[in-house]
């Protein structure tokens, strides 16, 4: 049997490897554990993971001069430095070394590759928030009009929390803030749970606050992965009080400031976001003065001008009726003016009319009356006992009585009778009844 | 009738046009006319009266809303 020398096999697996591979590969890998050596060469583990199992490891390394140009570039298309947990694509060489063995010397890395990447993670993170029916969530929250209790998740130390500070005090309106401050780290593994944290603890006295600010410090570009960590967002989508993020980044947008009710680029912008609500609320409260100012001077005017024109009406209606009504009593007097005229005409007529029937009648009467007289005269004339006694009659008395008032003659009585120049005296023989009347 | 110290200013104008009206449709009579020509004038001043504190109470207001 033929015997190989280690070396021999080494040498062999070498040749092997370059006659039969290419001199790169584009290679997808996860960057498994990475550290950076005191001269500047980068040494890293290159992993795939199947639901969390490591199927395929392979060391490998960025030598210094290829390293700083790669992260350089890396970081400023990414807006994040390499680090363990990425997925990268990476231009890597095969080398195998008798004594240290095989690894992978990496000459490039594609920057585009992880930010397709991280995209597309994102966009999985969004996709299950809104299938969660909680993207929208608190962007559907009212600002309210004055906002001034402010609730700010940051780190006390962050250069971030300092300048949102002095812009807010300092406001050239002398507007007062409110601010109390929730400490919670801003990057890192821990950032996510202790921001959770804060929330919590604003959430227990939420009658306190207007609203939620998560501020970090912002310069140099450091790590954001924690803002689309997909408990941290939920938690911020759900939240009852509207969140405004200014998280310090220019770059891309966070999950945290798509799910946030506002997103402000940096902590002074968040401060100015603050500042001008309440010089908007101002403005917007002296401009209603104005319109009620104008309106009820208008109104004022239209009363007045509503009053004066009554007032005309008024007097126009009264002498127009009082017009009315002197022409009604002109012509009513005049009608009885005539009426009495006239009336008084047929009082004369009819006057005169009588007065005529009146002495007609009167003479007519008196006419009358006189024959009557005449006739009455004529009548008594004839009574004259005298005109009888001439014509032959004669009156006998019984002491000096009518003889035929007398009744019981006495043979004996004294009779007068008169005859027309002579008077006889006699006494009374024989009584006897006239048989003839 | 309301007296017109118990009436607000929008009860005083209808009152007042309610009389105009009334003058103008002949259905008041000669001996109401000048109760109610009286009645119109006083609610008129009171109105005008009405509306002069109100304009200068509402421009004192302003003011204030001007200096503040």
């Amino acid at each position: 049997m033929k015997h190989l020398r280690l070396s021999e096999l080494n040498h062999l697996i070498k040749e092997t490897l370059d006659a039969n591979l290419q001199p790169t590969y584009w290679l997808v890998a996860e960057i498994g554990e990475m550290r950076v050596a005191g001269k500047g060469h980068c040494y890293l583990e290159l992993i795939e993971k199947v639901e969390d199992e490591i199927i395929s490891r392979m060391r490998g390394n960025i030598w210094a001069y290829n390293y700083r140009a790669i992260s350089g570039w890396f970081e400023s298309i990414t807006g994040q430095p390499l680090k363990s947990g990425m997925e990268i694509l990476c231009q890597a060489a095969i080398t195998y070394h008798p004594v240290f063995g095989m690894s992978l010397t990496i000459k490039d890395v594609d920057p585009n590759y992880t930010l397709g990447e991280r995209a597309r993670r994102k966009q999985q993170i969004i996709q299950q928030l809104k299938q969660d029916g909680i993207f929208d969530m608190n962007r559907e929250l009212t600002l309210p009009l004055v906002a001034q209790k402010i609730a700010v998740i940051s780190s006390s130390t962050a250069a971030g929390f300092g300048d949102f500070m002095d812009q807010i005090s300092a406001n050239q309106y002398g507007y007062k803030f409110d601010i109390s401050l929730f400490q919670a780290a801003m990057q890192g593994e821990q950032a996510p749970l202790q921001i959770i944290e804060a929330l919590h603890q604003i959430a227990d006295k939420l009658d306190s606050f207007d609203l939620v600010a998560i501020l970090r410090g912002g310069g140099s570009q450091l790590d954001l992965d924690c803002f689309d960590n997909y408990d941290l967002v939920s938690h911020i989508a759900q939240f009852p009080l509207p969140v405004i993020t200014g998280i310090g980044h220019e770059r891309d947008e966070t999950i945290a400031d798509l799910v946030a009710h506002t997103k402000v680029k940096t902590p002074t912008a968040l401060a100015e976001f603050l500042i001008s609500g309440l010089v908007d609320f101002e403005e917007n409260l002296l401009y209603q003065a104005k319109i009620m100012a104008d309106k009820v001077t208008a109104k004022l005017k239209d009363e007045n001008f509503r009053i004066m024109q009554q007032a005309n009406i008024l007097e126009r209606s009264v002498i127009r009726r009082l017009q009315r009504d002197g022409q009604s009593i002109a012509i009513l007097s005049e009608k009885l003016k005539s009426y009495t005229k006239s009336y008084l005409r047929e009082q004369d007529r009819v006057q005169l009319e009588l007065k005529k029937r009146i002495s007609r009648n009167t003479n007519a009467t008196l006419k009358a009356r006189l024959q009557h007289l005449e006739l009455l005269a004529q009548k008594v004339n004839g009574m004259d006992p005298q005109k009888l006694l001439e014509r032959g009659y004669s009156i006998t008395m019984v002491d000096g009585k009518n003889i035929n008032e007398i009744k019981n003659l006495k043979k004996g009585s004294k009779l007068t009778t008169l005859t027309k120049n002579r008077t006889f005296e006699s006494t009374l023989d024989l009584e006897k009844e006239r048989e003839d009347v | 009738m309301k007296k017109i110290k118990d009436r607000n200013y929008q009860e005083a104008m209808d009152r007042i046009e309610e009389i105009v009206l009334n003058l103008e449709s002949e259905e008041i009579e000669m001996d109401e006319l000048s109760i109610q020509v009286k009645e119109a004038i006083e609610l008129i001043q009171f109105c005008k009266l009405k509306l002069k504190s109100t304009s200068e109470e509402l421009t004192e207001a302003l003011k204030k809303l001007e200096e503040a």
